[in-house]
């Protein structure tokens, strides 16, 4: 069973006026994009800036609006009616950004930062004060830190470890799908490595469906099984990870898997020239 | 590595990282000691009546000695008395003046820029209207036009600063609204008060406290300014704006009636002004850590 | 002797409480023709080290500690100011990472690259051919020669109409272009470029490493490459010096540090990197799902 569907979705931005009294041409961000996540699955998205990558994952927990297209997540539209299913889309998908520093708020504590999507959920959660600061310890374990941080401020942490808050934070709500945006991009390489194993291992124990969105190519071969190409607003190719970077059908992909510079002495510029 | 071996550093408290730094320390001493006397002032000063306008027409205009160390006025009161007395009314006046305005300014910055559009609109336009008029000007003629007294001038002053607060309140609502935390809170289903309050303001507040640690000694000026042309609080209430007014006549033959009142502002402006240039450095992200 | 030879370095940030040392006695050099990488993570020091061979540093708070820098044989720490300014943006060049941030988006391409080709004209005539005696007209003439004919050759089609843009009217590749044209523009012996690649996309990214390739052979140019990317110091160097902590832990050429790498640290960071195409038996536990 799917558990997002994406037909169709196009999005365009006012674009900036040429001149003065310049006719304002719309910029196409996404261009008639359709894609289906089986539950359970690990899909990336990847393509380079202005693709519509992050477009597409901003439509998907509605902080954009997109111009035509259907999105269902898990039986949910969230086009439809934004105010009834705002909360219940936020019940099902939760995002991860990027940038570790600026994506917790820098005068809350990061047991107040953790505790509070179970604040704004307590309906349906229906957790106390107390359970809430259980779960609160329970979710920093889950992530590797100890639940000493609590009473800490995000200052005071390390990009990989304030990735983990964002990560706890995320998950406090037991949501069923994880939207990560880059969020290896802004750390460390042996920092990224760990928050990609960690991303894993929750993957497999809660059965989470991810979506991440990258332009780190190795990231998304280490922790997706299917793989989408985004190029200028469209899907030029998608399929199975392995298949699409071993044998990619699409110039443009073949392009963009060249360009990755690869740890390997033999691909350098100087053995290319040398040989050719 | 091991996530727990590597705990951060705690960081210093805002006392204790302001305190480091002497100068503004100093400031904040003077700044205690100055709510000290307002309170405590009329039990300390040797004439207390003379707050309350008793005179003593046998000791007019003596110079400053032991038993008037700033010397007497032309009714025979004690200067360091008045002087201490009107302690307490300039820092009522900046103090309450200040955080009406910041009190104004936010939740009509914090509307603004937080709802925008209409109320944006709106609000803004009369803010813009307000601070077409030049402010001392403004409360001249609102304190004219209400009349004398404490409270009239409180909310003529209030009516000329709260602009500024508002305009401020509305810049950093409308940067935080972008800010990924706030985006973040947002996706989590967060309603717009709580992210409002939870989110936006708490880090709207500390450059609200440093405009306003800067502004109270612009609104004990203005206070002593308004009292100066006459429009401030009554006589024989102390104000040492009024004080100094009065005192031009004798000068500079009685200089001390005019010295001690215009040392007294001139040390908590100053005061004010190096408290609020402390609170803004330790403040500053950039100096943390 | 080397073109730039660092012998123990030490450098520390002097602060209200005490100094922290933040360049452990570096040992480096780089000759003509040569590409050093210096990797690390955030917080190792490449950054400061590359800062504090072109004396870049607000001293205070930056307090150099031990070692010398030396520039074909004088040591740069000895420099006096104005030797300094004369030495900078003439003898080495410099480029950095945000391509975006080093243009001042008030001023055209053309009064950017000018104003520095203009010093160099002032400062060293005979870098772009000029008799120490040529007069002003010669001066601005030989300047904007060297502007266009760099733009041309670090890839920019058409230079002589975009030389007026504004920075913000050309991409993100383009802007970089430019910025490592102004760079070259005293006719360097050396480059150091700071992370001039990161905020690139990768197509992008890898036209701009085979422009810096080229230049390198071009000019004979010695580069200190600062750099996180592993995969960029195996595309482009020649060597490669392994930072942490303020100390270079493994240095030597590309292939032998890569291929058989002696430190540690420098494995770790190794295996750290997820690979696009990774060698059979090798990750992509993706593929172990249930």
């Amino acid at each position: 069973m799917s558990m997002i569907v994406i037909q169709g979705l196009c999005k365009q931005f006012r674009g900036a006026a040429t001149g003065l009294f310049g006719h304002r041409k719309p910029i196409v961000a996404l261009d008639d994009v359709s894609l289906a996540i089986a539950e359970g699955e690990s899909y990336g998205l990847v393509g380079e800036s202005g693709s519509g990558k992050s477009t597409l994952a901003r439509c998907l927990v509605g902080l954009e609006r997109p111009t035509r297209g259907r999105i269902e997540i898990d039986g949910l539209d969230p086009l439809a009616d934004r105010q009834r299913t705002a909360k219940r889309l936020a019940e099902t998908v939760q995002i991860v950004f990027q940038d570790p520093y600026s994506s917790l708020n820098p005068r809350m504590q990061v047991g107040a930062i953790i505790e509070e999507p179970m604040i704004v959920h307590r309906s349906r959660l229906g957790l106390r004060r107390d359970a809430r600061r259980r779960g609160v310890a329970r979710l920093l374990e889950r992530v590797g830190l100890p639940p000493s941080c609590a009473a800490r401020y995000p200052h005071q942490f390390s990009g990989g470890q304030r990735q983990r808050i964002a990560i706890a934070r995320a998950l406090a709500v037991e949501p069923r799908v994880l939207l990560l945006d880059e969020p290896t991009s802004a750390l460390d390489v042996s920092v990224q490595a760990q928050i990609l194993e960690l991303l894993g291992a929750l993957r497999r124990s809660m059965g989470l469906t991810f979506l991440f969105v990258s332009h780190d190519l190795g990231a998304v071969r280490f922790a997706c099984d299917r793989v989408g190409v985004l190029w200028h607003g469209r899907m030029v190719e998608e399929g199975v990870t392995a298949h699409v970077f071993d044998a990619p059908a699409q110039d443009y992909t073949k392009n963009l898997l060249a360009a990755v510079p690869e740890v390997d002495p033999d691909a350098s510029i100087a053995v290319r020239r040398a040989g050719a | 590595m091991s996530v727990a071996e590597d705990a951060p550093p705690r960081s210093d408290s805002f006392l204790r990282r302001y305190m480091s730094n002497r100068v503004p320390a100093l400031a904040l001493a003077v700044v205690v000691a100055l709510f000290a006397l307002a309170a405590f002032g009329e039990f300390l000063t040797p004439y207390p009546d003379h707050i309350r306008g008793a005179v003593n027409m046998d000791d007019r205009f003596m110079s400053p000695s032991a038993k008037h160390p700033f010397g007497t006025n032309e009714l025979g009161q004690d200067v360091l008395s008045l002087v201490l007395g009107g302690a307490r009314i300039s820092l009522i006046a900046a103090v309450s003046i200040i955080a009406l305005s910041a009190l104004i300014g936010t939740v009509v910055g914090a509307v603004a820029g937080y709802f925008g559009r209409f109320a944006d609109e709106v609000l803004m336009r009369l803010t813009d209207l307000m601070l077409t008029v030049p402010s001392l000007i403004l409360a001249m003629a609102v304190a004219a036009a209400l009349g004398q007294g404490l409270f009239n001038l409180v909310v003529a002053i209030t009516l000329a600063t709260w602009p500024g607060y508002a305009r401020l309140v509305r810049g950093e609502v409308q940067a935080l609204k972008g800010e990924l935390f706030v985006q973040a809170a947002r996706t989590m289903g967060a309603g717009r008060l709580r992210v409002l309050f939870r989110h936006v303001l708490p880090n709207v507040a500390p450059a609200v406290i440093v405009k306003m640690s800067l502004e109270i000694s612009f609104a004990m000026i203005t206070v002593a300014s308004l009292g100066f042309i006459g429009i401030g609080v009554l006589p024989p209430t102390p104000e040492w704006g009024s004080m100094l007014s009065n005192a031009r006549s004798y000068m500079p033959t009685y200089w001390w009636i005019a010295v001690f009142p215009g040392l007294a502002i001139l040390v908590s402006v100053f005061a004010f002004n190096l408290l609020g240039e402390g609170i803004r450095e330790t403040l500053d992200p950039r100096g943390q850590r | 002797m080397a073109l730039l030879q660092i012998n123990d370095l030490g450098l520390e940030f002097v602060a209200k409480r005490g100094a922290t040392q933040v360049l452990h006695g570096i040992d480096l050099s780089v000759d003509r023709g040569q590409i050093m990488g210096m990797v690390g993570e955030t917080g190792a020091g490449k950054s400061v080290a590359a800062m504090s061979v072109a004396r870049l540093l607000p001293s205070p708070p930056a307090r150099y500690t031990s070692g010398r820098v030396l520039f074909e044989g004088r040591d740069v720490l000895d420099f006096a100011e104005s030797e300094l300014r004369r030495w900078r943006g003439v003898r080495i060049g410099m480029v950095f990472q945000d391509p975006s941030s080093n243009f001042n988006p008030v001023f055209t391409v053309r009064q950017q690259l000018m104003d520095v080709a203009l010093h160099v004209a002032n400062t060293a005539p005979e870098r772009l051919g000029l008799t120490p005696h040529a007069g002003r007209r010669a001066r601005r003439r030989a300047a904007l020669d060297a502007c266009l004919s760099l733009l041309d050759k670090v890839g920019i089609p058409d230079a002589r109409a975009r030389f007026d843009s504004y920075p913000h009217q050309f991409s993100g590749g383009m802007r970089q272009r430019a910025l490592i044209a102004m760079a070259l523009l005293g006719r360097p012996e050396l480059l150091i470029a700071d992370e001039p690649t990161t905020a690139l996309d990768v197509t992008v990214q890898a036209r701009v490493l085979e422009l810096l390739y080229d230049l390198v052979e071009e000019f004979n140019l010695a580069m200190l490459l600062i750099t996180h990317n592993m995969g960029v110091v195996a595309k482009l160097c020649t060597d490669v010096a392994v930072m942490s902590d303020g100390r270079i832990v493994e240095k030597g050429d590309v292939r032998s540090v890569l291929r058989d790498p002696q430190h540690p640290y420098t494995r770790k960071l190794l295996n750290a990197i997820p690979r696009v195409r990774p060698a059979a038996g090798e990750q992509a536990p993706a593929a172990q799902a249930p």
